[in-house]
């Protein structure tokens, strides 16, 4: 039992990067700092999903209460919570499923199937209970709030909140194990990340075609309760289907009844019992599943193919391309670079562009709408259309992890007869790619929203171009002065990196402040151009010799 | 040519020398060996060497020009055969191998040629095609030896360049070494092999805790010991030896 609990404890460990915040003693003020900052956003997003949570809430019990149906709410948050908690842990489990190597020394030592499951289960229920019971708990202070429920109510619905991401989680792993089994093409990290990574941009698009629907109409108390009573049988007929949904939401109706008790027992017994059952059932095949994961697919050329593919691929380039191009590759061929830095560019316009559809009447409705389409073509609109453009040309994240991503190749590359400020330039050049690509997305994207012309379209992109090459710059020298070196998993490096929450803060916090002051003062367009199209160019060039002295410098002086 | 003057260096967030006023000079035409136990400071002087380290104190010169201070120049007369085998990982072994050519200006010709010959007699050309990731231990620490050997440099640095290496490999690991001293370049290898260092070295260097215990050839060695036997026996010796007298900070020249 010892050697589960400190399997368990390894899994979480791993899964939240959780070490600097274990040992707080030993922590130096520098990486208390850092600390505080990973804090701070996660706060953020915590504050983010919290008023997510309350906002849709909200709008639940409204739309119910309307039709003085306000005990149903937690029928449906139940059943928002189950659809929710399954689409995120099924994306979970795969993506932790086999998490790179880890698995290959643990299958080594002598542990029992099913105890390798178990431990990966918790860890991954964890956070599926984190986000069931903060929406759980959202819905009991929104309704306590109102109605007041006796204690009793409390109980079941914290209890409900743990027991409901079991099954849905179960239900993953009894999806997957066999998968895995089965489809051998499958188990491989790259095609692992590449579908978790499409699935994750779908459900993504779902929820938040889902969340904004609702949203929208949480002015209109009328609209909710006719949406809520469209889905009312649907709801009904899913908690009949689904017992631990409808077993919490008939005990926390009456929750000082003796029913009440015997519905949460059964809950805890249906839940726990389903999560035991599948662990154990699948535990064999899960083991065996892993073994052989991550193998390369290795083909074996003829002579004659082999001489022309060689004769092909040896050519001479500059050093330049030959650096750039070996950027390139390095990014893509690794998923989580991908999805998490070029993907960037396509995902959060879709997700703009959904909130705009689904927003777009009671946007178009609003009385102060018409003022903002009238100062749209008033130079309004170009300024929103730099700003997104300079925001996607520089949230690709591909300047602030430009030396932590290259960690394992550093020490070979330093002992190359190379000039390091030309290798540096040659991550500059790579990142400036993609804002280029991110410019146009962003302001062809804005110009089409808002109907721009082309001018103004043009000019929004010299100033998108400029401001994102800027962002850029100061983001690579950032990861420059502190790279993230001592990495085993790729994730650190792209994900887990402070230097690119970092940039994108700072971009965020730069570009809304040029909109503010563009739309405030009510600059003009050659005044605009001056200041954030010119200017930012003029002091990217004059920066470039003193950083590529910096440069230099810091990766002569880099221990590795 | 390669020299080394009473080069230091600490690791950042490490208060142990891992080298320790090292010096040493290899001549054109030699194969110099590199011995001692783990943690000696053999990596970290050929890192400096390399440039891939800065020693805090100290020169390392190749071919007379310093490392530190005209880097490029002096990487250019290297070719470094490092103990890193997850670089590149992403690459397939054909493009690592342009890669360097292309950083070393190696015109198409003189690329094809020595990827031919190379690669076919440590028997990783039909491997070319294939990614980093999918090699054996052995077959990259194959393809480093290949690469570093592109731009036929002046001087060849391997760090432990035995590790994984078959029979065959290692043979003609050898008599590459072998013929390179020969017509004059520089060979300065790092190893745990002691049968490899006493036939084919013809000067040793044995460090311990970052300071060199003894510097000659095998000969010398075994004079100054008075002992006619095997270098296994007389590293063993000489190493035990100076672990107890570290404490007064003495080494044995
Ligand atoms: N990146 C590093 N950071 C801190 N200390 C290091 C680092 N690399 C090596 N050291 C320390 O420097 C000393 C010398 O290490 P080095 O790698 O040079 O030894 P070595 O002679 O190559 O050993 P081996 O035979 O095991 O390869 C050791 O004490 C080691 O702990
Ligand atoms: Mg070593």
């Amino acid at each position: 039992m010892k050697s589960f609990a400190s399997l368990v404890k390894l899994y979480i460990k791993s899964f939240y990067n959780l070490s600097p915040f274990l040992d707080l003693k030993k922590l130096k003020p520098a990486q208390v700092l850092k600390n505080l900052g990973i804090a701070l956003v996660a706060l953020l997003v915590l504050v983010n999903f919290g008023f997510l949570f309350v906002s849709v809430n909200l709008a639940m019990y409204w739309g119910l209460a309307m039709l003085g149906l306000q005990n149903l709410l937690f029928l449906v948050s139940s059943l928002t919570i189950t659809v929710f908690v399954f689409v995120i842990g099924f994306i979970t489990a795969l993506s932790t499923y086999y998490i790179n190597g880890m698995e290959n020394h643990l299958l080594v030592l002598p542990l029992a199937p099913w105890k390798l499951l178990a431990a990966k289960f918790i860890a991954v229920y964890s956070s599926m209970a984190a986000v069931s019971m903060a929406f759980m708990i959202t819905s009991m202070a929104i309704f306590g709030f109102y109605e007041g429920p006796k204690p009793l109510f409390y109980l079941w619905g914290f209890m409900g909140a743990l027991l409901l991401p079991m099954p849905p989680l179960a239900l993953s792993y009894l999806f997957l194990v066999p998968m895995m089994s089965v489809a051998g093409f499958l188990r491989n990290r790259r095609a692992v990340m590449l579908f978790t990574g499409v699935l994750g941009l779908l459900c993504a698009i779902g929820f938040n075609m889902y969340f904004q629907s609702l949203m929208s109409k949480m002015a209109d108390t009328e609209a909710l309760s006719v949406m809520m009573q469209n889905s009312l049988p649907l709801s009904i007929a899913a908690a009949g289907a689904y017992f631990p949904a409808g077993l919490l939401w008939k005990a926390m109706t009456v929750p000082e009844q003796a029913a009440a008790f015997i519905q949460s027992a059964a809950n805890l017994l249906l839940c726990l019992g389903t999560s035991i059952v599948s662990i154990f059932a699948l535990a064999g095949a899960y083991t065996r599943s892993l073994l052989g994961f991550n193998e390369e697919s290795v083909k074996r050329l003829s002579a004659s193919e082999l001489k022309g593919f060689l004769g092909k691929k040896l050519k001479r380039k500059p050093v330049i391309l030959a650096l750039v191009d070996r950027e390139i590759k390095n990014l893509n061929r690794e998923p989580v670079y991908l999805l998490n830095g070029p993907f960037v560019i396509i995902l959060l316009p879709l997700i703009m562009l959904i909130v705009f559809l689904a927003q777009k009447e009671a946007f178009l409705a609003d009385p102060d709408s018409a003022k903002i389409i009238e100062l749209a073509g008033s130079g309004f609109a170009m300024v929103i259309a730099a700003a997104a453009g300079a925001f996607l040309g520089s949230g690709s994240s591909i300047a602030a992890t430009a030396l932590s991503r290259d960690a394992k190749d550093l020490a070979s590359i330093k002992s190359l007869p190379l000039d390091m400020g030309l290798f540096m330039f040659a991550k500059l050049v790579h990142a400036e790619i993609f804002v280029l690509l991110g410019s146009i997305v962003g302001c062809a994207l804005v110009s089409l929203m808002f109907s721009i012309g082309f001018a103004d379209s043009l000019t929004a992109f010299i100033m998108a171009l400029a401001m994102a090459s800027f962002i850029n710059l100061a983001a690579l020298w950032l990861d420059t002065a502190r790279p993230k070196l001592g990495w085993t998993n790729p994730i650190a490096a792209m994900k887990q990196n402070m230097n690119s929450v970092i940039a994108i803060l700072g971009a965020m916090g730069l570009l809304g402040l040029f909109s503010v002051a563009a739309i405030k003062f009510d600059i003009e367009k050659g005044m605009l151009l001056l200041f954030f199209g010119l200017a930012p160019i003029l002091a990217s060039l004059a920066a470039l010799p003193f950083y590529k002295k910096y440069a230099v410098k810091r990766l002569a002086e880099l221990d590795l | 040519m390669i020299e080394l003057i009473a080069v230091s260096k600490t690791y950042a967030g490490s208060n142990i020398k891992a080298v320790d006023g090292l010096s040493l000079k290899i001549s054109d035409g030699e194969i110099f060996g590199f011995l001692g136990p783990n943690g000696a400071g053999k990596t970290t002087s050929l890192k400096i060497l390399t440039g891939v380290l800065k020693a805090d104190s100290g020169q390392a010169m190749v071919d007379g020009t310093d490392v530190s201070l005209d880097p490029i120049a002096a990487k250019s007369r290297i070719g470094y055969v490092s103990d890193n085998p997850e670089a590149f990982a992403k690459l397939k072994a054909v493009e690592y191998l342009n890669f360097i050519a292309d950083v070393y200006g190696l015109d198409s010709e003189q690329r094809h040629k020595r990827i031919n010959d190379y690669s076919s007699r440590f028997e990783i050309r039909d491997a070319l095609s294939s990614s980093l990731a999918s090699f054996s231990r052995g077959m990259k620490q194959k393809l480093f030896i290949v690469a570093s050997l592109l731009p036929d440099p002046q001087n060849w640095v391997l760090d432990e360049p035995m590790v994984g290496l078959d029979p065959k490999a290692a043979f003609a690991l050898k008599s590459i070494m072998r013929n390179r001293a020969d017509s004059g370049k520089t060979v300065f290898f790092s190893t745990h092999v002691m049968e490899v260092a006493e036939r084919l070295c013809d000067k040793l260097a044995i460090i311990n805790k970052g300071k060199i215990i003894f510097i000659g050839s095998f000969q010398e060695l075994k004079k100054l010991e008075g002992e006619d036997t095997s270098l296994e026996t007389l590293f063993l010796e000489l190493t035990e030896k100076s672990g107890e007298l570290a404490g007064n900070g003495d080494a044995v020249l």
